[in-house]
């Protein structure tokens, strides 16, 4: 009987013990660590610890602000989110965190809302050709998982953004031209196609943006130059991007590799922001190879006006309103015009006419990534 | 406060627990008072003065109806002064937007809704409270002389927001006098981390799938995909009720309370009436003690027991919730109960066991489209899918939450019933001391598992930078 006892006590102390550890040792290290200002992965400030006053208390942001608080700064906090993702794939689950885990890369899961952006979006487009007595070139990027359904986890829905597109094309035919990269990249072949997109960022690659660049070349009236007048040049760092830091999983699939394509001929830059100040002496913020989002080398950080200046270049004037996608063709675009307005409409408030008054410039151009076209209402907030 | 999030975790409990443990006896109490009301003050900074009140009314109605033994309108004043400030607090703050718009839809006018705040856990506490002053006024508990005893009791905060709705009578020999063991802190362990991995693991993701199919539009349901759906939502419920319960189940424990049992394998029920005596058992018994039997029960003929059971099914519906279809849903239950009761239940019984509970499981099922119907079209919509309006089989995307959901699909639906559980309890027993070792392995492993999800829950990129 003795023995019996001592057993159990050794079988409960068992139990008690490491639940105690655990309970206690992990908010013990999270409040004693250094606590870091920034997440890269998450791409944001992380939280500063919250003030203790009746009013904070009354209206909850006490409470909140803590609990963020304890979340944003919890000991190994990627780590544990990288075992979550780890524990579904071993039970098979193949969506974690918004990111479709195929063979050997990640898609990006389609937005499934249904809303009237993209007609309002169409409508703003159809407006400003108007108002500008112009005929833009509306090119839409079709996002990895329309273009790479091949690659996608068994039974996944597959949208082909067909009806989107068709929409586009109902309403826009007439006012504008449609370079249609659907079509363009349908036409090649699957591993060809992977090669355009990233494995591991939401964003296509310079592989896929010259692509785009030679089919505007048609539609602008620039003949673009062939691939081997450019250089590459690469990163010497792993590049993990947006889709990796939307899961933290690293198993089974290889960093991308940053790419540019840097004209081998005479340029002569000077890039700056919609206030005039100097940024640059390149469309490539090379410093950018360093960081973690590599894809910055692009242009650098998204912001509201990007002006261009290549003396070197024969063309006029391109204005182009665009988001993230377009950074990647620009570098491309800027060897054609002797200047190119990027706007971007998800940080650009004042009005349009402001930077690029009716008449300053020769040629329009839309280029965006399928999500803004038809899920986001920023092309709508444009004010001409 | 939320039980399965970090700062419960890792800033209440184990700072409640450490100074619980360390205080002597006589001062425990004390400590369950204020972190009871420092627990429902977070999630609720100004209603906690509600909370208070109803604590301070039933407290002091209880010393009145004493102090006035033999006072039978006395007595009766105070009872009535104590149920009819509970249960009008509860139908101020949980109906008043049913109530108007109900109002103003009968009699054509536009009364505005006031939109009063539903403070968090209101059902439960009060109804724990009043358990209080009936079972005082019944003599079946002594009155309890000590303010911060009974407040203790209505603000234990394991139960304060999501049940066991604990009766007085079942923790009145605790209040005063308790122990710990070391077996009831290790079992205590055990029942609370097999609640925290139903509901985070389990109920939280088998979830996912429910809100992805309950966003399609029922018309363009297939039938395989409708009843994925609805089967998932039925061990959603399950696991994240039955989960919240074992944690508070497992609190208890650790600190000397034996709380009652508030789910027993339901789903392996043989009839209705049997199914909601394991499910939520704890207010099942409630409605029983201090509805059906104060109406007479089943003592006043056949006529009267269908009207009472008519009764204490709607009110059990309503109970779940401000609006029409938890009526109807405590009504439907209250039908199949009535028809058992004339003659469905010897019916029942003669079946063989897998035919009564599939039969059971069945309307159980149903029953949950009409618990989850946001409008009542909605819910006839999405029967219409589940018999195949929308078309059969592989027309949606079941496969493919098959293949992202099959796995916790799977073991949810093997625990939910009692074979598994035993399986391991045989094994249990029979190697007892590989079982010594094992058993910790897993809980610890489930507990850093849990961990993640939690951590997870919280972590969310952003695609581009947020100013």
């Amino acid at each position: 009987m003795e023995k019996d006892a001592k057993n159990k006590k050794a079988a409960d102390l068992a139990v008690i013990l490491p639940f105690f550890l655990v309970l206690v040792l992990l908010p013990l290290i999270t409040f004693c660590l250094p606590k870091a200002d920034f997440s890269e992965d998450e791409n944001r400030t992380l939280a500063t610890a919250p003030t203790l006053r009746f009013d904070t208390w009354k209206d909850r942001t006490f409470m909140d602000g803590l609990e963020t608080y304890m979340a944003d700064h919890f000991v190994l906090r990627t780590r544990w989110v990288e075992a979550k993702g780890i524990s579904q794939k071993l039970t098979g689950d193949r969506e974690i965190g918004g990111v479709y885990l195929c063979k050997d890369r990640f898609i990006q899961v389609q937005s499934k809302t249904v809303d009237e952006n993209l007609e309002r979006n169409l409508m703003t487009v159809s407006d400003f050709a108007e108002i500008f007595s112009c005929r833009p070139v509306l090119m839409v990027v079709p996002d990895a998982a329309s273009m790479l359904s091949e690659y996608l986890p068994p039974f996944a829905p597959a949208a082909t953004h067909k009806e989107e597109y068709d929409l586009v094309k109902k309403h826009l035919s007439s006012v504008a031209d449609l370079p249609d990269l659907y079509a363009a990249f349908s036409a090649v072949s699957a591993e060809e196609r992977a090669d355009y997109y990233y494995k591991t960022d939401h964003h296509w690659t310079v592989d896929g943006a010259y692509q785009a660049y030679t089919m505007l070349g048609n539609h602008l009236g620039f003949t673009p130059y062939a691939a081997g007048e450019f250089e590459h040049i690469s990163g010497q760092n792993p590049f993990y991007g947006t889709l990796y830091s939307k899961c933290l999983m690293k198993s089974g699939i290889n960093a991308d590799q940053m790419t540019i394509m840097e004209y081998k001929g005479e340029t002569d830059y000077s890039v700056t922001d919609g206030e005039g100040k100097n940024l640059s002496d390149s469309p490539f913020f090379k410093e950018n190879f360093d960081q973690k989002d590599q894809y910055l080398v692009n242009l650098g950080l998204n912001r509201n006006v990007t002006v261009i200046e290549n003396a070197a270049a024969e063309g006029g004037t391109l204005l182009v309103f665009k988001d993230s996608y377009a950074n990647a063709v620009a570098p491309f675009l800027s060897l054609h015009y002797q200047k190119v307005i990027l706007i971007d409409p998800r940080y650009y408030r004042g009005e349009v006419q402001e930077i690029a008054p009716a008449g300053s410039f020769d040629a329009v151009l839309f280029l965006f990534g399928s999500d803004s076209l038809y899920h986001q209402n920023q092309i709508s907030k444009l004010i001409f | 406060m939320v039980f399965s999030s970090l700062t419960f975790l890792f800033l209440f409990l184990p700072i409640t627990l450490g100074v619980y443990y360390l205080v002597p006896r006589s001062l425990k109490n004390l400590v369950l008072f204020f972190s009871g009301l420092l627990f429902f003050a977070w999630g609720e900074p100004i209603f906690v003065l509600l909370l208070l009140f109803t604590v301070t009314l039933d407290y002091f109605c209880g010393r009145m109806i004493a102090h006035f033994d033999d006072k039978k309108p006395l007595r009766i004043l105070f009872l009535l002064l104590s149920l009819s400030l509970d249960i009008g607090i509860l139908l101020v703050f949980k109906y008043n937007s049913f109530f108007v718009q109900n109002i103003n839809a009968i009699f054509g006018l536009s009364l505005t809704d006031p939109q009063i705040p539903l403070p968090l856990g209101i059902s439960f506490y009060t109804f724990q409270s009043m358990s209080y002053t009936i079972d005082v006024f019944r003599r079946n508990v002594k009155t309890q002389k000590s303010y911060i005893d009974y407040g203790a009791y209505v603000m234990l905060f394991p139960q304060i927001v999501a049940g066991p709705i604990v009766r007085y009578s079942d923790v009145e020999r605790e209040l005063a006098e308790r122990r710990i063991t070391r077996s009831d802190l290790a079992e205590g362990i055990g029942i609370f981390l097999a609640g925290l991995g139903k509901k985070v693991l389990l109920a939280n993701n088998i979830g996912a799938l429910w809100s992805e199919i309950k966003a399609i539009d029922p018309a363009n349901l297939d039938a395989l995909t409708a009843w994925l759906g609805i089967l998932a939502f039925t061990l959603q419920i399950y696991y994240d009720f039955s989960g919240y319960s074992d944690m508070a189940i497992g609190m208890g424990k650790m600190m000397g309370f034996a709380f009652p049992k508030n789910f027993d394998y339901p789903y392996e029920s043989r009839s209705v009436s049997e199914f909601w005596r394991r499910w939520h058992m704890t207010l099942g018994g409630w409605f029983r003690d201090y509805v059906y039997i104060s109406l007479g029960g089943n003592r006043k003929g056949k006529g009267r027991t269908i009207l009472n059971l008519a009764i204490v099914w709607m009110l059990t519906g309503f109970w779940h919730g401000a609006s029409w279809n938890f009526v109807l849903w405590g009504l439907y239950f209250g039908l199949w109960i009535i028809l058992e009761r004339l003659f469905l239940g010897k019916w029942l019984a003669k079946w063989p066991k897998a035919l009564s509970c599939l039969w059971t499981f069945l309307i159980v099922i149903f029953g949950w489209v009409l618990f989850e119907a946001v409008d009542l079209s909605w819910a006839g919509g999405f029967v219409s899918a589940m018999f195949g309006a929308g078309g059969y089989a592989w027309a949606g995307n079941a496969p493919y939450y098959a293949l992202n959901y099959g796995f916790v699909l799977l073991v949810g639906a093997l625990l939910a019933g009692q074979k598994v559980p035993d399986f391991f309890r045989f094994l249990r027993a029979k190697y007892p001391r590989v079982s010594a070792v094992a058993l910790p392995v897993c809980q610890t492993l489930l507990f850093l598992i849990c961990i993640a999800f939690l951590v997870d829950a919280t972590y969310n990129p952003f695609l581009y930078f947020r100013f």
